[in-house]
Formats: structure tokens, C-alpha cells, sequence
């Protein structure tokens, strides 16, 4: 930049000069006075004349000063040096500085001269332009600012987050519903519902936060969300980001980088979509809003819808209204007299079949194996209850047998009534809105503002929000120990799992088996060989997936109460979308935990397949010895099993691996399905003989291998004997299932794989 | 400044207006073509004058349509570098302000204003506030700016302001200097003091 030095006017006299009227780094424009002097005579020191000012000719920066206060200068003599305009401010290519345009400058030096000022600072104003000095001086005072006044910056997303627009037709009588145009008096009318909460929690918001709006709405709409979410402009201000000032209409982490030049450290970003902050760390993503039925985000960048319209009802709050539902179909129950009895029948029945099969099921350590007798268990339970529907004697007497049981479950719908009206309300008038997430989502933001200034405030020092949020988040499971059953397909890695990652996200840590520090079951249907044991302790509490999507989600440990596992109340296999957590940060803490892992458990070194085919030798091991000693008392067995599987299962693998030639899969299936009936033959006795009477006689064991029936101890030709043998029923129906049920396996995989990518 | 000069519009008219009131048509349709636009030689029109002559129409072959060119006059509105200007603010922002003179709005960059006025994002609205805190300047007020370079677009007039320079910054309405600077409500007050002693 070319540099300009300012003369003493020559001609005059000398001068003396009184004072200067500019510093160092002073912007002077044309005609702005530079110093004060008078003229004194050659050689004296008196005044002469009345006191003058030296005027600046032209615009720039003075980087020096060549006189002091006080000196005599000679005429023609150089006083300070200016620094011609950077044009760090450029407004529509206009420098704000020194009115030069930019346009002009660049077609007479011929592109030599590069504009610098690059960056959008203020967000409704894209011409506006500073230079990146500039933009990172200012916002170093922002941030100084914010830090003075302890608070954080925060980037709202409106649509779907704290409002939902349609425009759709809706009834004009709607409550707390707005209605507008944006362009004129014949454009369409938009309908805007606010979260309910919505202005609490903004208001409270703005004392930890400064608030910024930043959406893919168009200005005009953002602008008019804004003042109907704040009229005065106390909130927001100017602070509004819209489509129009987007660099990128898929994204808006490009937007951040200009928006806080020094970084995004105290930035915390509130949106429904994950995609568009292409996992940035500082989001914290919440459950999106919807109100008005087949209306998805109207807002949503271009490719990137977000869901089919019809689609988005169920999507967007599963967890909320499985929550009402499983609630519902409990208190339903309980109302009247018959289905009372089903239900409690449904359980006795659950909780029969499956103490009859515990002792085989504690064996199947696998997932291939805990997975098929899950299905056995709901074919046998599916069973059971549609004989008992019609023989009502059983039902009675089963009814006594686990009244304990019975109770603890009734207790536990007893916990939550408070909900139980609103499903059916909602279906009368839209107008009720039961969301009560920015309850959560305040309570959220204002951990991480804690956080954020505890740190500051002890020795630690400033950590970056992106560090932050995850962190808080990470504590939100602490200390448990989650155990997933039928949640993970069996060809995934646990590690590669959704679940797992939402999970390990919140903090808590995930075994693939029960351990003894195992705090939590999350299984996808009772019944399964890892619910069974986990009922048996008392540590461990056993929940549907959805309280752990419903955790994710609001980022506190929900009660587990709420969330019992039963036969209506199956969580979702998938987590919501907005459960989903970025898997950059998933990494980093993998890592440590990995290695932790592997200091104590060495089961952690081998890879799933590798342990998944062990547990399957173990068991084909196993077997060939139940045959040897049929009669042993099974309980004492299976325990002694439980305490050796882990350690076991590798030793024996090994001894056993030229022996047994790997099988395929089916027939390992019929194996484990054999296996059971021994152990629940063996069990025979002890148990109460309705099984069987109620199931039916009509199986034939045709089908069943020869060497398998041998090795279960029976007679080979003894297919009457098998008639009144109750779990065989099951056993055949696994059979003849077994390519459906293959089948059904592929297609989930398969559904699951579309899923996560 | 403000010019008020002769200009000349041609004025297109459907064949649909011919009749007794054609040329009232024409004027009417001069005002509303007219006032308001902006031209980079002329600046704004803000307002038509007088209609001082509308020629011969001519019928467009083809069309049907008739060309009436009309000569006018009118104020406009012509900012100039070096001007200085009333405007009001309409937005406070860290980089600077933004004001408007009538049709013409103009950007001030923080640079641009006196160094001893900070900008206070926390206060509602934000304002530049000097270090005594007797002159604010918020949205909605009143400052006196000179312009020092204007952007001349097909559609309108940018400029750039300053208020580094004697006499520039904000100005009070006559109502709002003596109620408010409290200087002179000091002195009312002496005088007020005085009288009741006496």
C-alpha cells in the first residue's frame, strides 16, 4: 500500500506546534484536521498570529508521526506519514472508509489489486464486507464482550426447531397459531405454530446466550418469525441469518466461520438437522417439532428433504408417542376385566416359557442364538395365549402362580397415569400440543453454559463449546453399564451399532454380555436368553430401547419406570433420527475405552465373527455333553456356566476346533432349537404340567435329525412319546420357520444397512 | 442536493384510453411512472412539478399502441461526494450504521465514527455511545453525515457516510435539546432556584 507523507505547507512561516489531533493507527479522511500549530518567527519561540490547523488532503491511516509536540517546523517539512486505504470495510464495493469504488480501482490497475475485505460480518447484510483483520478484532471484542458478561452465543433454527410452518390450508381457528403473507397481498398465506414454551424459553435463553436465528427460511420469513417471536427486537436484534445470506444452500457451517471470525469456541448451535452442520461438534440436536400433519421442514435445503411428508408424524416423535402408547395400552388393560386377565395371562405365560428354557438360554451366549430364541419365545408366548383364550381353567391357575410378578408390573403402569388422556384428546383437537421438549432443551443448554464457565472459572481454563458439549453429554449415562439384547443384528459389530453409539455417547458402557457390573438391560422384547438372566438380578433394570432413545434425546436419565419391557411396549430398534450423535466425537472416545477394554477383558481382542463362531463350537460342545449327563440338575448347571462362559468359551473353542468342523448355519439352528428341549425335558418334572396339556399334540418330529434326538438321550423312534412333549411344538415350528425366519434376518439386515447409511 | 429540472419521459398508452380523458391518462400515468425512480444522472425524481408539454402521439405500426413524449418538470434528488446531509439510522451494527436520506440509504463504518463513541451491542436497541455517555446515537435517530462516495445502480443510490468532521454526529430536534440536554436543564433549574429565593 502506498504510503503518503504529509507536509508542512511551504511558503508559510514556520510553525510550532500545539497539538496533535491524531495518533497512530487514526483513520484521517480528507480536510480532518492533523495538528494544531501557530507560526512563530525565525529564531524566537513567540506566537505570531492566531493558532492554525494543519488539515489532512487526502484519506488514510497515519502509521507515524514525525514531529513531536512542541518542535519548530520548517516549511516544506514532513510531519507524519499515511498509509493510503486498505479498504477493509467494503460496502456493495464501495470502500466505507474512503468512498473509493472498488469497481473503478480494480479496472484501472487491472486486477492487480485485490479486494480483501471478504467477509460477511453482520448477518442481514451480505454486500457488507470487512477484511479478515478486521473481522477477527471485532470479533475478539465480541467475545470478550460475551465473556464479561458470561454469556455464549447461539445459533437458533426455526423451522422444526422452535416453530413449524405450513402452508397448507388450516383451519383460521386454531390457537396460538399465526397467520401471514410474505409477499404481498396475493401471495400465499403461511401458518406458523410456535413450540409450545417457546417464549420462556427464548427469554431465559437470552441471559445465559445471545441469541442469533439462523435458517434456510427465506429473509423475509426469517424476519417475520423473528418479530412474531420478538416484537421489540430484544432477543434477536440483527441478528438474523436467512437463506438469502447462505454461501452454501446445503449448509450453514460456512456461514459460522464469518459469522465468529476467532472461531466457534463459544458458539452453541440448537437445530433439528444434523446434515446441514455437517458434524460440527457444538450442535446440540433436538427433537424436531411438528405440528401440522403432513408438513415436513417447508425450509428444507434442496436434496435434501427430510422426510416424505406422510412419513414425518411417526418419525419425528416416535419415542413420544410409543411412550403414550405402551401407557395406553397398559391403563387400557387395566380398565376392563377380560383384558385384564389376557394381559395378566400373557405374562404368566411369558414368564413360564421362559423359566422352562432359562437354563438353555444362559448358554446361548451368541447373538445368532439369543436372537432365534427370541423368536421361539414370541412363537411359544404367541401360542400359549391364543390356546388360552380359549381354555380358561389354565389361566386361573397360572394366574396364581405369579401373582408376585403380576403385581410389580401393575405397580409400574400404576407410575404413569398422568398421560393417559392424551392420546385421545389429540385425536379430537389438534390444538392440544403435548410437546414439552424445550423443557428439556433449556435444561440442556443450561449445563453446558455451566460447564463451560466452571471451567473458566477453576484452573482448567477456556475449553472450546465443541469439546464441551459432547462432555456433558457424555455424563448424562455415566457410570452405567448397558447391555443390548435383539437391538443389534447379528452380522453388525457391536462397536459399528447405532445403539452402541448413542449409547457410548451418553456415557455409559456397553458390554455385549452381562457382567456383574451390568446396570441396565436394553432389550427389544422380553423373552430373550439376556433378559431372562437379568431378571433374575435385581441390580440390573430391564428397559425397552426407547428409553434410551428418550435419553439421548432429552440428556438426563429418564426413569426407567417408564419404560418397562413388555410384550406391547417394544421400543424402536432404530434411534430417532435426532438421537443420532456425530461420529467424530464417537471416535475419540472409543479410542480410550477400547483400550481400557482390553486391559480387562480379553474377549475385547477378537472380533465379533470370531467370538460369534467360538460361542457357536461352545455350544455344539455343550450339547455333546448334556447327553452325556441328561439328568444333572440343570439350575446348578447353568449357573456353573454362567460363571465359566466367559473364560470357557475360548478354551474350549480351541480344544474342540479340529473336532468340529464348522457347520452351516442351518443346521447349527436346529441344534441350538434341540438342545433346548433337552434341558427343558430335563426340567420336566419340577415344572407344572399345564405346558402340557395346552400345547398342542398335533407336532411330528419327522423332520427332526436322528443324530440330534440321540444326542438329546431319547429313543430314536419315540415320535408318540414326543407327542405330549410340549416344547416340541416350538421346536418344529422353528424348523419348518427357519428359511422364513432366515429370510426375515436379511431383510432387517438389509433394512438396517439402508438405515445407517 | 435538490435540483429542480426539465426532463423528458416518453409515455406508452394502450389504445384502450383513447377517448376525452386521454390526456389525463398521460399525466397520470407520468406521475406514477415517474416519481420515485431513480436515474444515475439525475438521482431521485422525488416529485413532478409541472407537465409542460405533451407532443404529438405517435401509433406504433404493428401495435396500436401511441408514444407520447412528455416534457416535465421535477425535483430531484442528486446525493454528491463531499455533501453533507440529515439523515435518520436505521441499524446499529458492530462493523457500523446504517441511515437513510429519504430514498437514499447510506452506510457509516465504525471507522467512520468519532473514536471516542463505542458501540454497546448489550443495550436494546444497540447504539454508539460516547465515553461520557452523553451523546448515543441509536435506530430511529437523527445524525447529520457527509457523504463520501455514492454507488450508482440501475435501481437506486448507495452511499457512503462519515462523521468524522466538525459539526457532524447527532442531532436533537429543538424539543429534544432543551429537554434533554441537561445543561440547559441545569441552568432552568438555577434560574427556577433563583426566582423562588427571590
Amino acid at each position: 500500500m502506498t504510503t503518503v507523507e504529509v507536509t508542512f505547507p511551504s511558503g508559510g512561516q514556520q510553525g510550532k506546534i500545539l497539538k496533535w489531533r491524531v495518533a497512530v493507527g487514526t483513520m484521517v479522511s480528507a480536510g480532518r484536521v492533523l495538528l494544531l500549530y501557530y507560526c512563530v518567527a525565525p529564531g524566537s519561540d513567540a506566537a505570531k498570529g492566531a493558532e492554525k490547523k494543519l488539515r489532512a488532503t487526502r484519506f488514510g491511516r497515519v502509521i507515524k508521526l514525525l514531529a513531536n509536540e512542541g518542535d519548530i517546523l520548517q516549511p516544506g517539512q514532513p510531519v507524519a506519514i499515511l498509509e493510503g486505504c486498505t479498504h477493509p470495510t467494503v460496502m456493495k464495493d464501495l470502500c466505507a472508509e474512503c468512498g473509493a469504488d472498488l469497481r473503478e480501482e480494480n479496472l484501472e490497475q487491472d486486477g492487480g489489486k485485490v479486494v480483501k475485505a471478504s467477509v460477511p460480518m453482520v448477518h442481514s447484510i451480505p454486500e457488507l464486507k470487512v477484511c479478515p483483520e478486521l473481522a477477527e478484532k471485532i470479533g475478539k471484542e465480541d467475545e470478550q464482550r460475551l465473556l464479561r458478561d458470561r454469556k455464549l452465543a447461539l445459533l437458533v433454527d426455526l423451522d422444526q426447531t422452535i416453530v413449524h410452518t405450513t402452508n397448507d390450508n388450516v383451519p383460521p381457528d386454531m390457537k396460538d397459531v399465526y397467520h401471514y403473507q410474505l409477499y404481498g397481498p396475493n401471495s400465499p398465506w403461511y401458518h406458523t405454530r410456535l413450540r409450545p414454551g417457546t417464549r420462556h424459553f427464548l427469554s431465559e435463553m437470552s441471559h445465559l446466550y445471545e441469541l442469533h436465528i439462523c435458517t434456510f427460511g427465506a429473509r423475509n420469513y426469517a424476519h417475520t418469525v423473528a418479530a412474531l417471536l420478538d416484537k421489540d427486537g430484544v432477543l434477536f436484534s440483527h441478528r438474523i441469518l436467512s437463506r438469502d445470506e447462505c454461501f452454501d444452500p446445503a449448509s450453514k457451517t460456512a456461514n459460522l466461520k464469518a459469522l465468529f471470525p476467532c472461531g466457534d469456541d463459544m458458539v452453541c448451535i440448537i437445530d433439528d438437522r444434523e446434515d446441514v452442520w455437517q458434524g460440527c461438534g457444538n450442535l446440540v440436536q433436538v427433537k424436531p417439532y411438528h405440528f401440522f400433519r403432513h408438513t415436513g421442514d417447508i425450509h428444507a435445503p434442496p436434496g435434501l428433504g427430510k422426510y416424505d411428508m406422510p412419513d414425518l408424524p411417526e418419525t419425528s416423535d416416535t419415542s413420544e408417542t410409543f411412550e403414550k402408547e405402551s401407557q395406553n395400552s397398559n391403563t387400557e388393560n387395566g380398565v376392563s376385566s377380560d383384558d385384564t386377565n389376557v394381559n395378566a395371562e400373557l405374562d404368566t405365560s411369558l414368564k413360564a416359557t421362559e423359566e422352562v428354557k432359562e437354563t438353555v438360554e444362559e448358554r446361548n451366549e451368541t447373538d445368532v442364538q439369543s436372537e432365534k430364541n427370541v423368536e421361539q419365545s414370541t412363537k411359544e408366548e404367541t401360542a400359549a395365549t391364543k390356546e388360552r383364550e380359549k381354555a380358561e381353567k389354565p389361566i386361573e391357575e397360572l394366574k396364581e402362580f405369579s401373582t408376585v410378578k403380576e403385581t410389580a408390573n401393575k405397580a409400574k403402569t400404576k407410575e404413569s397415569p398422568k398421560k393417559d388422556a392424551n392420546p385421545e384428546k389429540e385425536s379430537i383437537t389438534e390444538d392440544e400440543d403435548h410437546d414439552d421438549y424445550l423443557m428439556y432443551l433449556e435444561d440442556i443448554l443450561r449445563k453446558i453454559h455451566a460447564e463451560f464457565y466452571a471451567n473458566i472459572d477453576s484452573e482448567v481454563g477456556r475449553k472450546p463449546l465443541r469439546e464441551i458439549i459432547p462432555r456433558v453429554r457424555a455424563r448424562v449415562l455415566k457410570r452405567l453399564c448397558l447391555t443390548f439384547s435383539g437391538l443389534i443384528a447379528t452380522h453388525q459389530k457391536l462397536h459399528q451399532s447405532r445403539a452402541y453409539k448413542v449409547a457410548r455417547s451418553l456415557g455409559a458402557e456397553v458390554t455385549q454380555d452381562l457382567t456383574e457390573r451390568t446396570t441396565h438391560l436394553v432389550a427389544i422384547k422380553p423373552g430373550t436368553a439376556k433378559a431372562n438372566a437379568a431378571k433374575k438380578n435385581p441390580n440390573i433394570k430391564i428397559v425397552n430401547p426407547d428409553w434410551l432413545w428418550t435419553c439421548a434425546e432429552r440428556w438426563e436419565r429418564v426413569d426407567e419406570r417408564l419404560f418397562p419391557l413388555t410384550m406391547k411396549a417394544r421400543g424402536s430398534r432404530i434411534p430417532p433420527p435426532h438421537c443420532s450423535s456425530p461420529d467424530r466425537i464417537e471416535e475419540e472416545e472409543k479410542e480410550t475405552t477400547d483400550r481400557f477394554a482390553d486391559s480387562i477383558n480379553p474377549l475385547m481382542s477378537f472380533t465379533q465373527e470370531e467370538i460369534d463362531f467360538m460361542d457357536k463350537e461352545v455350544e455344539e460342545d455343550m450339547s455333546d455333553q448334556e447327553a452325556d449327563m441328561p439328568i444333572l440338575g440343570t439350575e446348578d448347571f447353568s449357573n456353573k456356566r454362567e460363571h465359566r462362559n466367559s473364560s470357557d468359551s475360548i478354551d474350549s473353542t480351541n480344544e474342540d476346533d479340529q473336532d468340529v468342523p464348522p457347520k452351516k448355519r442351518k443346521k447349527l439352528s436346529l441344534d441350538s432349537s434341540s438342545d433346548e428341549d433337552s434341558s427343558s425335558e430335563s426340567k420336566e418334572p419340577c415344572k407344572d404340567d399345564n405346558e402340557d396339556e395346552d400345547n398342542d399334540d398335533k407336532d411330528d418330529d419327522d423332520d427332526d435329525d436322528p443324530v440330534t434326538r440321540f444326542r438329546r438321550g431319547e429313543d430314536l423312534p419315540s415320535d408318540l412319546d414326543l407327542g405330549d412333549n410340549s416344547q416340541d411344538s416350538v421346536d418344529l415350528d422353528a424348523f419348518e420357520n427357519e428359511d422364513e425366519r432366515e429370510w426375515n434376518a436379511m431383510g432387517a439386515a438389509l433394512e438396517r444397512e439402508f438405515l445407517s447409511d | 442536493m435538490f435540483y429542480h429540472i426539465s426532463l423528458e419521459h416518453e409515455i406508452l398508452l394502450h389504445p384502450r384510453y383513447f377517448g376525452p380523458q386521454l390526456l389525463d391518462t398521460v399525466k397520470q400515468k407520468l406521475y406514477t411512472e415517474v416519481e420515485g425512480t431513480c436515474t444515475g444522472k439525475y438521482g431521485f425524481v422525488v416529485a413532478v412539478t409541472t407537465i409542460d408539454n405533451i407532443g404529438a402521439g405517435i401509433i406504433q405500426p404493428g401495435q396500436g399502441f401511441v408514444v407520447y413524449p412528455v416534457k416535465y418538470k421535477a425535483i430531484v434528488f442528486r446525493p454528491f461526494k463531499g455533501e453533507v446531509l440529515d439523515a435518520i439510522v436505521t441499524q446499529v451494527n458492530k462493523v457500523g450504521m446504517f441511515a437513510e436520506i429519504g430514498p437514499l440509504s447510506c452506510f457509516i463504518s465504525h471507522h467512520s465514527i468519532p473514536s471516542d463513541m463505542q458501540f454497546c451491542p448489550n443495550v436494546n436497541p444497540p447504539c454508539y455511545k460516547s465515553k461520557e455517555e452523553d451523546v448515543v446515537i441509536q435506530a430511529d435517530d437523527e445524525i447529520r453525515l457527509k457523504i463520501v462516495g455514492t454507488r450508482v445502480d440501475a435501481t437506486g443510490i448507495f452511499a457512503i457516510g462519515t462523521l468524522m468532521d466538525d459539526y457532524l454526529g447527532k442531532i436533537y430536534s429543538y424539543f429534544t435539546f432543551f429537554f434533554c440536554n441537561k445543561y440547559i436543564i441545569y441552568t432552568y433549574n438555577l434560574i427556577i432556584a433563583g426566582l423562588v429565593c427571590n
